[in-house]
């Protein structure tokens, strides 16, 4: 199954592509995903958590990124996991690239390639996306809430000049767990190359799909 | 299969139910019929450490006209909706809706607000709450308030109820004269889910004229959908063929269901489209007084 | 998980149990009392083989939990018998070839007994309608139809 995404983040594509390989800061804007342990420089084991109403799935995995490119701000990420319980597993192959459209616009294309296996391939994949599609709102949402000027200073945060969005502001508010689903497992990343930049977004977005996909079923 | 391992509780009132929901919080779930959440359990696809049966909670369910509403209780089962006479008499959309909610076995277990509460958007009764304008109430440990349908399905398996919430009665404002509702499915044989299904409420105004107009989706989206477009488009005109086409592409357009084995994207949309305009047909003939 | 001590009312003798919470009604009336004429078919709620009648209505076992019929009447094929004599409906089972391999038909007679017993002269219609839980992959459904129809007569 192939998904395409594509999304405009309000801040310069030098500051989302910080973000979007800063293992910590994206692991805020993914609820309960958790980094357990990093293999080697391009690659960390996680688990993540997704409840959806009564179903919740647990899973463990590793991403690897493939290639990551600061230059063309193109990224390759490879994934994998499986369902502590046994429901199944899934690969991912995401390829992101962000497209600085203005100072401050920065447009973010991703093409993910996703198998999965198990009961919840044979269940009903319908639902998939739609919970694929919230959470991916939800994450974006998140991750603008770090990246795109506040309408206000933030609380306590004084962040140098205005306008600056290096870095969250240090009273940054929690990151209220998403409406659908409230995650508590970590994403498996896989780091690349010198820059230590990992390229989270796209495995939380990965993730995210992936937990979908598992998540829905209808017979 | 069967299920992971869970306690089991089954309190005999309400304020015993809410406190077992405070108490274990986002590991408890309410058990009613069982008919949506039992089959999860059993293919483990949904875990749960706390199950709280409110089956024998009595004063829970009913169906009775009372204020200007028809309010049915929670735990009324479909089956004493598909008996009920006034229902049969006066609500023809809520038979056509019962009707084709699985088959009579899974309805004589069943119950009307599991099929709300469980945030299904494949459930049948949300599309025609929505084309109702019901209201669902909503008991927790503060008290009692009331939740529009609109604002009740919030996403998948999920509503606008707290977790130490449980829904005990569904409100639906009695239709003024001259109204009429129907509800039509497409499924691929009995007891599945839609593969596309349209509620459509109506009333008419001395012209004949549709005055007020609901109309529901069932399984095309992530959540039921309320085809406002389509409604407010239809409001105001005489319900002729050509416009109720109209009113009917206008709902087709507001489906956005996903593809599985019942269909493709827009296949789904299209019969969603069709079946929106044979759904106003039936509803604007029953409005009329014809059945 | 802590069990739960629970009694059952099955063909009118009551049965107590010591269960766990997850325990399905099929595995308690199989297992636990074993009385097998009650079927496990797809156990995913669709085909109605398991079907029993709980206080009087026809309703799939295999998606009750046994603590859920505590203190509850349920029927079950091998309570359709009477002292020896078969209830008509099995007559009518029996007499119009309405079973192949047999396995949907406990299901079947129970479904069609409490129909019976609520509409004693039910349409094809009606009859297609009450039966259209209980799914059967030999027959076609004709002759399940007839032996109904050869059940309600024999009763009216």
């Amino acid at each position: 199954m192939q998904i395409e995404k594509q999304f405009v983040v309000a801040a310069p594509a030098d500051q989302v592509w910080a973000f979007l390989t800063d293992p910590h800061r994206v692991a805020q804007c993914l609820p309960g995903a958790a980094l357990t342990n990093q293999v080697d420089a391009q690659t960390y084991e996680g688990t993540i958590t997704v409840k959806v109403g009564p179903v919740s799935s647990s899973y463990r995995g590793k991403v690897r990124f493939e290639k990551l490119d600061a230059a063309s701000r193109t990224a390759e990420v490879v994934a994998s996991g499986q369902d502590v319980r046994g429901k199944g597993g899934a690969d991912l192959k995401m390829t992101s690239r962000l497209t600085a459209r203005g100072p401050r616009e920065t447009e973010v294309n991703v093409v993910q390639e996703i198998n999965v296996t198990g009961i919840l391939a044979q269940m009903g994949r319908g639902m998939i996306q739609d919970v694929g599609d919230q959470m991916f709102e939800k994450f974006l949402a998140a991750m603008r809430i770090q990246l795109e000027p506040a309408p206000a200073a933030a609380p306590g945060g004084a962040m140098g000049t205005p306008g600056a969005g290096g870095a969250p502001p240090a009273a940054a508010p929690a990151v209220e767990p998403i409406q659908v689903v409230s995650f508590g497992a970590g994403v498996l990343i896989r780091a690349a190359g010198r820059a230590a930049r990992n390229p989270m977004v796209w495995v939380a977005v990965a993730a995210v799909v992936l937990i979908v996909w598992w998540l829905l079923h209808r017979s | 299969m069967i299920p992971a391992a869970f306690d089991y509780h089954a309190p005999g009132t309400l304020t015993d139910a809410l406190a077992l929901l405070d108490q274990y919080g986002d590991d408890a779930k309410v058990l009613a019929g069982g008919q949506s959440l039992l089959p999860m359990l059993k293919i483990r696809l949904a875990q749960v450490g706390h199950l709280v049966d409110i089956g024998r909670i009595g004063g829970l369910d009913y169906i009775k006209e009372e204020g200007g509403f028809l309010k049915i209780g929670a735990t009324t089962k479909e089956v004493a909706l598909e008996r009920s006479d006034l229902i049969r008499a006066k609500y023809p959309i809520l038979i056509d809706t019962c009707d084709v909610i699985a088959d009579p076995l899974v309805r004589n277990r069943a119950t009307v607000g599991g099929n709300l509460a469980h945030g299904d958007p494949a459930n049948d009764h949300p599309a025609t709450m929505l084309a109702l304008g019901a209201t669902v109430v909503a008991r927790g440990p503060k008290g009692e308030r009331t939740i529009p349908i609109e604002q009740f399905f919030k996403g998948l398996f999920t509503t606008a109820l707290a977790g130490n919430e449980i829904l005990t009665e569904i409100r639906i404002p009695v239709p003024p004269a001259k109204s009429g509702g129907a509800y039509v499915k497409l499924e691929r044989k009995v007891g599945d889910f839609a593969t596309a299904a349209v509620a459509a409420q109506v009333t008419l105004g001395p012209k004949g004229e549709v005055v007020k107009v609901g109309i529901g989706l069932t399984a095309a989206g992530p959540v039921p959908i309320k085809a406002t477009e389509a409604e407010k488009f239809l409001t105001g005109k005489m319900p002729d063929g050509a416009t109720l086409a109209e009113a009917g592409a206008l709902a087709g357009k507001a489906a956005r269901p996903t593809a599985d084995r019942r269909g493709a994207v827009d296949y789904k949309s299209a019969m969603a489209r069709i079946l929106a305009i044979r759904a106003l047909h039936r509803a604007v003939k029953r409005a009329g007084g014809q059945q | 998980m802590a069990k739960h001590k629970i009694t059952v009312t099955v063909n009118g003798t009551a049965h107590e149990a010591e269960v766990d919470a997850r325990l399905l009604l099929v595995h308690l009336l199989r297992e636990d009392f074993s009385m097998t004429g009650t079927h496990i078919g797809c156990d995913t709620t669709h085909c109605g083989a398991c079907t029993v009648l709980l206080d009087g209505e026809p309703v799939k076992s295999c998606t009750i939990l046994a603590v859920q019929a505590d203190g509850h009447q349920v029927m079950t094929v091998e309570g359709l018998e009477q002292g020896g004599k078969l209830d008509p409906i099995q007559n009518g089972f029996w007499q119009e070839h309405g079973l192949q391999c047999g396995f949907c038909t406990p299901g079947m007679m129970l479904t069609s007994y409490a129909l019976l017993k609520r509409n004693k002269k039910p349409s094809e219609d009606e009859i297609r309608q009450a039966i259209s839980g209980n799914l059967c992959r030999c027959t076609g459904y004709v002759n399940i139809v007839k032996a109904v129809q050869h059940a309600a007569a024999a009763q009216a």
